[in-house]
């Protein structure tokens, strides 16, 4: 009788339950910011893929949740962790970031200077800090992990496709000449025949290279190579 | 207890009916069947007709109890409805393309529709035929003439019907100046058999795809560069289209490459902005490609280095390797003379254009030769590092070199051609056109004579029976161009055409993949 009864009742709740009405949560008060990244993210700098260059600009999208703002408003930004092996200053941030007006999304600009020894690097998680204008809001979007250095490292696109099709097997002095030839570090948003076209450039001057006597060796002390046929 | 297990049961009995399937209980009307006739189920309209009259369709409807009096129309064309109207009229311009139509009669006290699928095809007489590029000293013009069979009771004959300044005339526009030749070009589509043509142009803005059978223009080449910007110096002499890559040959004889990514299209992929490099450098003269669609490579001459190589259907340049040159043989690797010209002329049944033969003519300060080869690409199987793969290899073979004994006739001036599948080439000696057979390397014989108008270019027709020569004066010639012909020549044309502009350039349009594969 008992057990019923129980079964009953958690049945009749149940039912009553799945006709409840879930209230959508609405910022009806306040202003919040989040990164439009997550921490996972992180955001690497190396200059060795921007050639040429001593000192640079990185951007950091905000994004604004709440009404748009009528005039500016500044954010708050703390350095809440940082890993450097370098004697030197990397990164400098934004003096007085703000917010523009009528934006549903802002950028703000971190200085980014070039490490005089190649094997000098900084990481640092940079957070949304609560103040007068702003709340952070997604925890996994209030901070910004930001590395940088002038190190080479395998990049993501470098995978089986490039190896196989087009630039053959990775090599931090393969990918460092591919970048003075190219003037290109990043392939990952380029179409199949921007990509043969920039490897068929570093192809050629390899071959050039070659017949004009001077012979461009990989890591391994071999002749450096492509396979992209063209 | 009871009360309980009562209550339990009315429970799952409500919860259950909610899966119980509802026969319904109502009272139906039967359905007054329609039957739609009077509509084909494929109209076939041609394009070039100069027919302007509309296409009336008027369906009839037979009604399986009392007619419906009230139904409304809907006629819909490529998803678009185009008219709400019983019967429907449409302007046959306004028909560019295939098209996929659907009548509908809608009774709009019940909704229900009763539709008749149909479609629309076009057919064009611009995809088989002659085309003539003129050039009347300030702009470019497009002529093309169509070649049909005219039967009777007792034969059958061809006609040729000319459509002058089509281009100009069909669209409103010009062609603009300094176009250079036409190439044909198919795609591997299933959706269509029909070759597009490329009008190249020695300009700025580059050459121009046009559709095979409207002539219309579909796109720029110069727009298919990396960056969507063409290289500085841009102005292409020639394009190439294998397989799966083309290639355009600048006036600086720098070659540009691409990789064609999707090859069921006309245009795909997109050239490298800086031009083809291969070692000790490369000013290419010349690209002759081999049988279009199955083309599996094309001869490419580098002037700069006097050589010949290939391309590959990856747009990959090689050397030709070949060993079996006897004494005072000339090597492709360093001809010692210049080329010419060249022609792909012959291919070995079902090698798929893996076997494919040329000819290549060569010039050494006024005596001429001739090179005639095979490239035969070969595949070996075998195991490389425990591992059983292929590899693909050229092997040159029947290589002939000799020279041509043609008496002088041959000038620098001179317009060469090499029909397909015949023994026989083809010259130009100012008004005169000569045959020459390089099997047997006899003295040429004269085919025909045109008193005084100066030849300005030779192309083969279809199963290089008939040959087309345009002179400069604007006229062209269809000439017979069988044995027979040749072994007793008449000097009259099958078809004379004569117009006022100089023929710069002369191509046999084969339209249909098919009509190639023949050749």
């Amino acid at each position: 009788m008992k057990n019923y009864l129980i079964v009953f009742l958690l049945l009749i709740v149940g039912v009553i339950s799945s006709c409840s009405k879930e209230e959508v949560p609405v910022y009806d008060s306040g202003r919040y910011l989040h990164y439009t990244k997550t921490v996972e993210d992180s955001l690497f700098y190396s200059f060795k893929l921007n050639p040429g260059l001593d000192q640079d600009q990185v951007a950091i999208e905000i994004n604004l949740i709440g009404k748009l703002l009528t005039e500016d408003q500044t954010i708050k930004l703390v350095v809440e962790e940082e890993f450097s092996n370098s004697s030197e200053v990397l990164y400098k941030l934004p003096e007085n970031p703000v917010f523009h007006a009528n934006k549903g999304k802002d950028t703000i600009y971190i200085d980014v200077y070039k490490p005089t020894i190649d094997t000098d690097s900084t990481r640092v998680f940079i957070r949304l800090e609560a103040n007068e204008n702003f709340t952070p809001c997604f925890e996994d979007k209030q901070v910004f992990k930001l590395i940088v250095n002038n190190k080479l490292s395998k990049p993501d696109w470098w995978d089986g496709t490039i190896v196989d099709d087009f630039l053959g097997d990775y090599s931090d002095t393969k990918y460092s000449t591919f970048i003075e030839v190219t003037k290109v570090s990043d392939l990952s948003e380029k179409d199949e025949s921007e990509i043969r076209a920039l490897c068929l450039k570093f192809k050629y001057y390899l071959q050039k290279q070659l017949e004009q006597g001077n012979s461009i060796l990989d890591e391994d002390g071999t002749q450096m190579t492509v396979p992209v046929v063209g | 207890m009871k009360k309980i297990n009562i209550l339990f049961v009315i429970l799952i009995a409500f919860i259950a009916q909610s899966c119980y399937e509802d026969k319904g209980n109502y009272d139906y009307i039967p359905s007054n069947k329609v039957t739609i006739t009077n509509i084909e189920s494929v109209y076939a309209l041609d394009i070039t007709s100069e027919d302007s009259e509309d296409l009336v369709i008027e369906p009839k409807l037979e009604f399986e109890s009392k007619p419906l009096t009230n139904l409304t129309y809907n006629w819909i064309i490529n998803e678009k409805s185009v008219s709400t109207e019983p019967v429907l009229r449409i302007s046959r311009s306004t028909i560019t393309e295939k098209c996929s139509c659907r009548f509908e009669a809608i009774d709009p006290s019940n909704g229900n529709h009763y539709v008749f699928d149909f479609n629309i095809k076009l057919n064009s007489s611009f995809e088989e035929g002659w085309m003539l590029l003129t050039d009347n000293g300030a702009v470019n013009h497009l002529t093309f003439i169509s070649p049909s069979v005219e039967e009777d009771t007792k034969s059958s004959n061809i006609v040729y019907k000319a459509y002058p300044n089509i281009y100009e005339k069909s669209y409103g526009t010009s062609l603009g100046t300094e176009a250079v030749r036409f190439v044909e070009h198919w795609s591997s589509s299933y959706e269509t058999n029909l070759a597009n043509v490329v009008l190249v142009k020695h300009d700025s803005e580059g050459s121009i795809d046009l559709n095979g059978s409207t002539f219309k223009k579909e796109s720029n080449t110069s727009d298919y560069f990396v960056g969507n910007a063409s290289p500085s110096g841009y102005k292409p002499i020639d394009e190439v289209y294998l397989s799966e890559a083309s290639f355009i040959l600048n006036e600086d004889n720098k070659l540009y490459s691409r990789k064609m990514t999707s090859p069921t299209l006309f245009q795909s992929g997109k050239f490298m902005d800086e031009p083809v490099y291969f070692e000790k450098g490369l000013e290419v003269g010349m690209f002759v490609p081999a049988v279009h669609l199955v083309t599996y490579c094309g001869l490419v001459y580098d002037k700069k280095n006097r050589r010949l190589l290939y391309a590959d259907g990856n747009s990959q340049i090689h050397e030709i390797n070949y060993n079996e040159y006897t004494d005072g043989q000339t090597h492709f690797d360093d001809l010692k003379k210049d080329m010419v010209t060249g022609f792909y002329y012959d291919m070995e049944p079902g090698s798929w254009g893996k076997k494919t033969k040329f000819t290549v003519v060569l010039n050494d300060n006024g005596k001429y030769s001739v090179l005639d080869f095979k490239f035969s690409f070969e595949t070996r199987w075998g195991m490389i590092g425990g591992v059983f793969c292929s590899k693909t290899k050229l092997y040159v073979k029947e290589f002939k070199e000799f020279d041509l004994n043609v008496n002088g006739l041959i000038a620098p001036e001179s317009i060469i051609y090499r029909p397909k599948h015949r023994s026989y080439m083809y010259f130009s000696n100012n008004d005169k056109l000569y045959a020459y057979d390089l099997k047997v390397n006899d003295t040429p014989r004269l085919l025909f004579d045109f008193n005084g108008g100066k030849i300005s270019a030779i192309a083969s027709g279809v199963k290089s029976n008939e040959i087309g020569v345009s002179l400069e004066d604007g006229s062209f010639y269809i000439i017979g161009s069988t044995t027979e012909d040749i072994a007793k020549p008449t000097n009259k044309p099958i078809y004379k055409y004569e117009g006022k502009d100089k023929i710069i350039s002369v191509m046999y349009k084969y339209g249909d993949k098919y009509n190639l594969d023949l050749q």
